[in-house]
């Protein structure tokens, strides 16, 4: 049996992390979801985890900051930064602090499913799940 | 994952080292041999394609123009956005914009060198021969802000600007491959919508341009939003007739039009 | 080996790359020092000659030829720094100057005005407004000064071998990049290019040398053989050439000097 990965989901909205944690969850991986940045940083200090998914805007501490906790705490955690707010220099600044990948919002579960697959294997772990190809005309 | 966009002065140099680079790394390398399925595709002939890039105005009209390139930018853009691809002599620095992922380069010939080749093939002093490179170069500028709103002789349309007065093809080759693999260059999920967005306008306005050639394009995942001028009275039809053609488009869901005066 | 000549817009991190560059190379970073120098040797103030190099010049002084004086003690103070090999140079007056020394790697950084924006509001304490309109006005002070001096306009990609827009790249990736090109057989210093960056060295000595008093002098130097151009008449010519000789005969490496009065001089001259 494949080893899932430990996933970490940081968002204040409450329907993201309703939405989101199921949809990881299918893909055979434990995930904790905080809608408190603060208490997310203070998880994150607690357990390695594989992959943080984190919101850009949010009270106290934005993403930005948890991307460098995390990375700071474990070189190895996979940090995916989500944003309604989406901007090349946003992206190009998370790149750069070692952002695994950065998506704006509103995404399909299956664009994050994809980004956790790819993850997985640069984590050198193999997860059950197959998501289908992008569809290049349906988009 | 990178796209890389080759510009050059020199159109030889820069299929060359687009072609180097893109075995270098195991990409595809687009260049012009696309023109003739651009030409195949839109009915036009080839040849006026290569016209409308190579920015000369002889028996073409600007209008025209604008549409054939049009066509090109859509057909370079669907390649382009399918990833590991070298891009060359297809403007595509001068359409693709604030995509990450995507690494452009400039390429600039040896000046003198090129100055004392023109003098030699037209039998003129290399002043002269100076002066007229140096009138192409302001022609080309003039060009791609005219037709673009860019212009491509400034250095911060690139990522990095090299010069083969000193340096040699090889060792351009080499700089450019290993730039590809630079952290900064590698594709997100935003960059990689940015760029599909930026591929399914070009489609739409492509389809519009020959009725509409004013309309200005912008997509958002499944949505073309098209700004178009025309009058209040005139709106609804052509919304309608817009909104048609448009939603023909593969990947397009919902068609936006606003009216501008 | 070779010399790295790192050309930067304001507030760009042109310097960190020239630094870092200097670091990894294991060569001499030189900026500032060039002006000490010349400050030094000519007894001018510093800040005299950091205003010559950043400012405009304004309608007045061009004709004064102030300006001018200072600019060529700068160069003359910097070539011959450069003699020595082994160095990145940051800062004013030095691309243009080393166009024709093959040794020397011409690289420009510069960068989107939002980062530029961003460094000035911190470092400066400005508003974002204020800190564009204080870039803006940089910007075309230097454009200006560098089209006074040498009718070239700095921001013209076709000066440079490399030309590097951060923040697209990291800053370590720059030098990285820098580096290896320094590194390219074509920078690296032949008894030609030697003799190349010695000769432009003693033809802004010679320069700095004569120009408070004969300020429309312009000075080449090939194999030793010095060329001197200037625009007065034929008596004022051979007062020149005496002065001249004489002070070259006390200038190691001067083989020859020749003073031509009336005729355009080359586009390498000083």
């Amino acid at each position: 049996m494949s080893k899932g990965l430990e996933v970490l989901i940081i968002d204040d909205e409450e329907i993201v992390c309703k939405r989101l944690k199921p949809a990881i969850e299918k893909m055979g991986c434990t995930v904790e979801t905080f809608l408190d940045p603060v208490s997310a940083l203070r998880r994150i200090d607690e357990k390695e985890f594989d992959v943080v998914v984190t919101d850009v805007r949010m009270d106290e501490i934005d993403g930005i900051q948890v991307l460098e906790h995390a990375r700071k705490k474990a070189e190895h955690t996979k940090v995916v930064v989500i944003t309604g707010y989406a901007m090349m220099a946003l992206a190009r600044e998370a790149m750069q602090k070692g952002a695994f990948d950065f998506i704006s919002k509103p995404f399909k579960p299956d664009d994050l499913r994809r980004v956790i697959l790819r993850a997985a294997a640069e984590l050198g772990t193999s997860l059950d799940y197959e998501v289908p190809a992008e569809d290049p005309d349906s988009k | 994952m990178t796209a890389i966009i080759i510009s050059s002065d020199d159109h030889d140099a820069c299929e060359e080292i687009a072609a180097q680079v893109a075995e270098a790394l195991g990409y595809r390398c687009v260049g012009r041999s696309l023109l003739k399925e651009v030409a195949a595709r839109h009915k036009v002939p080839q040849e006026k394609l290569v016209r409308a890039l190579d920015r000369s105005s002889v028996r073409i009209t600007s209008k025209s123009r604008n549409l054939l390139l049009a066509y090109v930018q859509a057909a370079t853009l669907e390649q382009i956005v399918e990833d590991d691809v070298v891009c060359a002599g297809l403007a595509a620095h001068l359409y693709i914009k604030d995509v990450s992922h995507v690494l452009m380069v400039r390429v600039l010939s040896d000046a003198d060198a090129r100055v004392s080749r023109l003098a030699r093939q037209k039998k003129i002093t290399p002043r002269k021969a100076k002066k007229i490179v140096e009138r192409e170069r302001a022609h080309r500028a003039r060009w791609s802000v005219e037709t673009f709103g860019v212009d491509e002789t400034a250095a911060s349309v690139y990522d990095m600007v090299i010069s083969l007065g000193q340096i040699e093809t090889d060792k351009v080759v080499e700089v450019i491959r290993d730039m590809a693999g630079y952290r900064k260059f590698q594709r997100m999920t935003y960059s990689r919508k940015c760029l599909q967005d930026l591929a399914l306008a070009s489609k739409v306005r492509a389809a519009l341009l020959s009725r509409f050639p004013g309309a200005r394009v912008k997509a958002d995942g499944e949505t073309a939003i098209v700004h178009v001028k025309c009058s209040k009275r005139q709106k609804l039809k052509i919304a309608e007739t817009i909104k048609q053609t448009a939603g023909e488009i593969p990947g397009v869901s919902l068609v936006e039009v606003h009216a501008v005066k | 080996m070779a010399i790295v000549s790192i050309s930067r817009g304001s507030y760009s991190q042109g310097k960190a790359v020239a630094e870092k560059v200097a670091e990894r190379l294991g060569y001499e970073c030189l900026s500032r020092d060039v002006l000490l120098q010349a400050s030094d040797q000519f007894n001018i103030p510093e800040i005299t000659l950091e205003h010559a190099i950043k400012d405009a010049p304004s309608i007045l002084e061009r004709f004064s030829h102030g300006r001018q004086r200072y600019v060529a003690y700068i160069q003359s103070a910097l070539t011959r720094n450069l003699c020595r090999d082994n160095v990145v140079y940051h800062g004013l007056a030095g691309h243009v100057l080393l166009k024709n020394v093959s040794h020397v790697l011409k690289v420009r950084i510069i960068a989107d005005m939002g980062l530029r924006v961003a460094i000035v509001m911190k470092r400066e304490k400005l508003g974002q407004k204020e800190a564009r309109s204080y870039i803006a006005k940089l910007d075309s002070e230097r454009r200006k000064w560098t089209r006074s001096l040498y009718g070239v306009d700095p921001w013209d990609p076709t000066l440079y071998d490399l030309l590097l827009n951060l923040p697209r790249f990291e800053v370590n990736d720059a030098v990285e990049l820098i580096c290896r090109s320094a590194e390219m057989k074509q920078f690296k210093t032949t008894p030609e290019s030697n003799k190349e960056m010695e000769d432009l060295a003693l033809a802004c000595q010679i320069k700095a040398a004569v120009v408070e008093k004969h300020p429309d002098v312009f000075v080449a130097s090939k194999y030793g053989n010095v060329l001197v151009y200037c625009t007065e008449g034929d008596r004022h010519a051979r007062k020149l050439k005496a002065i001249i000789g004489e002070l070259c005969s006390t200038i190691e490496g001067v083989n020859n000097v020749e003073v031509h009065a009336g005729v355009t001089p080359p586009a390498n001259a000083v």
